[in-house]
């Protein structure tokens, strides 16, 4: 079942030409005279979670069209907008193929499933439970990770399962959690509307989350004396509709954002009362320093000795510190992969709550702390459910006895079936199958063999003759499913129903619209099928998605998360609901900790704001040092290496690489270089640079570009025929277990 | 694979200036540029570049720099919908003027009341908004997007300042401090205690 671009363009004509007779929006969802159907549903790509409808006609998706009614206002970005092309693509994998005589050769189901489920059952006969592992994705469905989370937990009894969200997102979990007690954002996309000053860090908004790009561009239009502070060593897009573009020194976030505080405390631009009510202060993990400790602490951090580390502008901290702590003016933060893909992320993260919290800018519309995120249910379904190998769903931790006996209890395991000591991060996972630990691995809708860092070791480690690989892919060859001893044909994205929980924690309903390629299935049954198998069918006797979202609704009553009141049918009728979201009839919250609004803060709390994470009810604002990146230039390998997205690619580019205009658009990955790096090296536009880490080395042509900071070579991190990580570092933050994909030292030459 | 830049920026240029005489006079026939076979009613094709380093501007910018200045400075030029989200990709499904079904990934209510009202009767969405400037209709018609919101101001500013980049080599060696200058006056911050143990790293 394919599509054909020119199937697409016709429906697309004949649906716009039917469209006009009914009322925009409202008549959305229904049939067309032609007979496309709409559905209202989420695009498959980013964290942004934009609300669509999509078009189908004789079983097959035709078209979609941006939902005017969701937080999207009705927009989508290129990418969104082709999706239904990524549904007919050439290499979508249609069959099982199990590997014979070291060849992947097509099988039935029944035979895929008995030798994965015999593997499993074997791994774990023959050498325990922490032989097997699960490696699974923010791009999931929360039912699909809940039942693998609940699969390999209670059943197998391993809590080796881990997900790719370990590598985006781990910065920004243990940054909210250290400093304000709970997981996920305060605010919500709405803030973005009443910001009067934006500081984005780390974070090339206008090519990774084009909509919400759109709607700060939107706000500095509408919105008066507007300011914009991009934080980036790279001159993107981005920085475009900046007032001030501070470029810095790979690594040296730290110093600046400590600068900035320095410049706020030191000009009187923090809020004392604030801070006297709701603001606690620590060095390391615990709350054991004040405010008089803090000022001494960043003393050091002149703007001139932050500039002289950061190698940037004096003058431009001042300046961002300045806009950023005006009073009677919002501010808003926004970053991503620039502050969490780092080996101190973690410290990062918290420097930016730091600015928050001694301003006062937070809790208020337009005054916000806001981690974007790259996955469409990296929070939903990995983060929020408890995916991860240190974690229980809804914010109950595996060391936890306490929350270990609540989810025994929940789950309906005998008491002590949960193994209490933590299992591996995903780096630590992959060196566990390289050191041969690990005996079967089952990876789902994700891409290590690409996306891994250092990932010529770990594709190594992959490739070991006594590791049984199962992969559940809806395209095949990937980079990961060419390394796989079982391939699984899964369900893609409208082919299967579930949710998806994105960036400003709303949850949102994807609908099944046509039935799946092939003999794909969705992962959801396709993990059942394993249970059953497996022996463990009363732990997941599911039918449906909609059963267990019962389950899960029921795993997060009385946390932080509290979503009883996200049923099945609202999810159904409405465009997303933001959580906590207690009852059926309660609008969903848009922002936390902040009474009359969130329902977890009690109505006559003294205080407009709550911190109830922490047990002081107070957050913290953390005396966090300048540290440099795991891996530093020097005269062998002198420039700066990162990578990154452009626009048109996502991700390993499994899904964009089969789009027709996508192919036509930095398809392959280009190195960008600054003109008179470019000079130095001897090279020029579209010749070729060999670049050399200590890890590996990789031929990419070049792009001489102003958009590289001198000494920095940026390469795009989507291409399966040159994979930037080859050179990248797999050091990780101690505390995330999050690598430093974004900073490493590497040497040019002309290839 | 980089595509034959040459022979495609020539062609897209008479492509391009099909493009910009036609915006008033509405869909041309076949473009002197036109290359490789056009079906049914003669059409504006583009050829096909395949797989690409680079997007559309990596020759547009220089072959049809009208067009390319009057997109960059609209709000698709700063919100990135790039050429190909209006007039898709190369060969034959390249659309020198894009059909107005081509907007609704955006701009679904808008495109389903073309033709509603006595004003959009047999119009489509460029008989109001200028090709590739798409400005707005009703207010500041005059001013681009680019212009009413300061774009590429700060990064005006940044290249008239010059580099603030040290030397790219040598660097300080990793265990010492950070400061680029050793002659610096030293401060606590310059001189922060010692590069934590490595963790994780790569044996």
């Amino acid at each position: 079942m394919t599509v054909s671009r020119r199937d697409f363009l016709k429906t697309t004509a004949t649906v716009s030409a039917f469209s006009a007779l009914g009322a925009p929006g409202r008549a959305l969802a229904q049939a067309s005279n032609d007979g496309t159907a709409w559905t209202k549903s989420v695009c498959r790509y980013c964290g942004t979670g934009c609300g669509l409808y999509v078009g189908t006609r004789g079983g097959k998706v035709v078209a979609v069209k941006g939902d005017p009614e969701n937080h999207n206002a009705g927009f989508l970005c290129v990418k969104g907008m082709t999706l239904p092309q990524i549904m007919g693509a050439k290499d979508r994998c249609l069959h099982p193929l199990v590997k014979r005589n070291g060849k992947l050769v097509q099988a039935s189901w029944d035979e895929a499933m008995g030798l994965v489920a015999e593997k499993f059952h074997e791994a774990v006969e023959r050498f325990g439970p922490d032989a097997v592992a699960f490696y699974g994705s923010g791009q999931g469905l929360t039912e699909e990770t809940y039942v693998a989370n609940k699969l390999f937990k209670a059943g197998l009894r391993t809590n080796n399962i881990d997900g790719n969200p370990r590598l985006c997102m781990a910065g920004a979990v243990a940054g909210y959690l250290t400093t304000f007690g709970k997981d996920e954002p305060m605010g919500c996309y709405e803030d973005i509307d009443a910001a009067d000053v934006f500081f984005l860090i780390g974070s090339n908004t206008a090519e990774a989350h084009p909509v919400l790009f759109r709607r700060i561009l939107r706000r500095k239009e509408t919105g008066r004396n507007v300011k914009v502070i991009v934080a980036d060593p790279r001159r993107t897009p981005t920085s475009r509709i900046a007032d001030l573009h501070l470029s810095f020194r790979p690594g040296a976030d730290l110093a600046v954002m400590n600068a900035m505080a320095h410049v706020l405390v030191a000009e009187g631009l923090v809020d004392e009362q604030f801070i006297a009510d709701h603001a606690a202060f620590g060095e390391g993990t615990e709350p054991n320093r004040t405010l008089a400790e803090y000022r001494k602490f960043l003393e050091a951090y002149t703007p001139a000795a932050a500039a002289e580390m950061a190698l940037c502008r004096a003058d431009d901290i001042v300046k961002a510190a300045r806009w950023f702590g005006e009073k009677g003016r919002t501010a808003m933060s926004m970053w991503c992969m620039g502050l969490n893909q780092r080996t101190k992320g973690v410290w990062a993260n918290n420097l930016v709550h730091n600015l928050h919290l001694i301003t006062g800018k937070i809790g208020v519309p337009g005054s916000t702390s806001f981690s974007l995120t790259g996955q469409p249910n990296a929070c939903g379904g990995v983060r929020d459910g408890g995916a991860l190998s240190h974690t229980l769903p809804y914010g109950r931790l595996v060391a936890n006895e306490k929350h270990r006996a609540e989810m025994e209890k929940l789950w309906g395991v005998p008491a002590g079936t949960l193994a209490p000591k933590p299992g591996l991060a995903t780096v630590d996972l992959f060196r566990a199958v390289e050191e041969g630990k690990v005996k079967a691995l089952y990876v789902m809708c994700t891409n290590p063999g690409q996306s891994m860092p250092n990932v010529s070791r770990y594709r190594k480690a992959m490739a070991r003759d006594d590791l049984f690989m199962v992969v559940t892919e809806a395209f095949h060859p990937t980079r990961t499913s060419e390394l796989a001893d079982v391939v699984l044909p899964a369900a893609l994205w409208a082919e299967k129903e579930g949710v998806y929980g994105c960036a400003e924690r709303r949850y949102q309903l994807l609908p099944k619209s046509v039935e799946p390629a092939g003999e794909a299935r969705p992962d959801f049954d396709i993990l059942c099928d394993l249970a059953r198998r497996l022996g463990h069918e009363k732990l997941v006797p599911f039918r449906t998605p909609a059963e267990a979202w019962e389950e899960i609704v029921g795993c997060a009553k009385g946390t932080a998360y509290d979503f009883s009141g996200i049923t099945r049918a609202r999810l159904q009728k409405e465009h997303g609901v933001l959580w906590p979201c207690p009852t059926p009839d309660h609008p969903g919250t848009k922002r936390r900790y902040v009474r009359g609004e969130d329902p977890l803060v009690k109505a006559d709390h003294p205080k407009r704001i709550h911190f109830y994470g922490r047990p002081d009810g107070k957050a913290v604002v953390w005396l966090r040092p300048y540290r440099p990146a795991e891996e530093v230039i020097d005269a062998e390998y002198p420039y700066w290496y990162t990578t990154g997205r452009v626009l048109e690619q996502w991700h390993t580019s499994t899904m964009t690489g089969t789009v027709q205009e996508l192919r036509n658009a930095n398809r392959e990955a280009v190195a960008e270089l600054h003109p008179q790096d470019a000079a130095k090296v001897g090279v020029k536009d579209g010749d070729r640079l060999r670049i050399t880490s200590r890890r590996g080395q990789e031929t990419f042509p070049v792009r001489v570009t102003e958009t590289s900071r001198q000494g920095l070579v940026f390469v795009h991190m989507h291409d399966a025929a040159r994979m930037c990580n080859t050179l990248t570092i797999d050091a990780v933050d101690p505390v995330s277990r999050q690598p430093e994909f974004k900073i490493c030292a590497v040497k040019l030459e002309k290839a | 694979m980089r595509f034959t830049l040459a022979a495609l920026a020539a062609a897209a240029l008479l492509a391009g200036q099909a493009a910009s005489a036609s915006t008033s006079a509405g869909p041309r026939a076949t473009a002197p540029g036109d290359v490789g076979k056009a079906k049914g009613q003669a059409r504006a094709t583009h050829p096909d570049v395949g797989a690409a380093a680079g997007d559309c501007a990596s020759c547009h910018a220089s072959a049809t720099p009208e067009s390319y200045a009057a997109w960059r400075a609209s709000k698709h030029g700063l919100a990135l919908v790039k050429c190909l989200a209006c007039h898709g990709s190369t060969g034959k499904d390249f659309a020198r003027r894009p059909k107005p079904a081509r907007c609704i990934g955006c701009h679904g209510e808008q495109v389903a009341s073309l033709g509603a009202s006595s004003t959009t009767k047999g119009k489509d969405c460029f008989s109001c908004h200028a090709a590739h400037a798409l400005s707005p209709h009703v207010a500041r018609k005059d001013q681009t997007a680019a212009a009413r919101i300061g774009a590429d101001a700060a990064l005006e500013r940044e290249r008239e300042a010059g580099p603030v980049n040290g030397p790219a080599a040598p660097p300080p060696p990793a265990a010492t401090p950070p400061a680029p200058t050793p002659t610096s006056t030293p401060t606590a911050a310059s001189t922060p205690p010692p590069t934590p143990k490595p963790q994780g790293s790569t044996p």
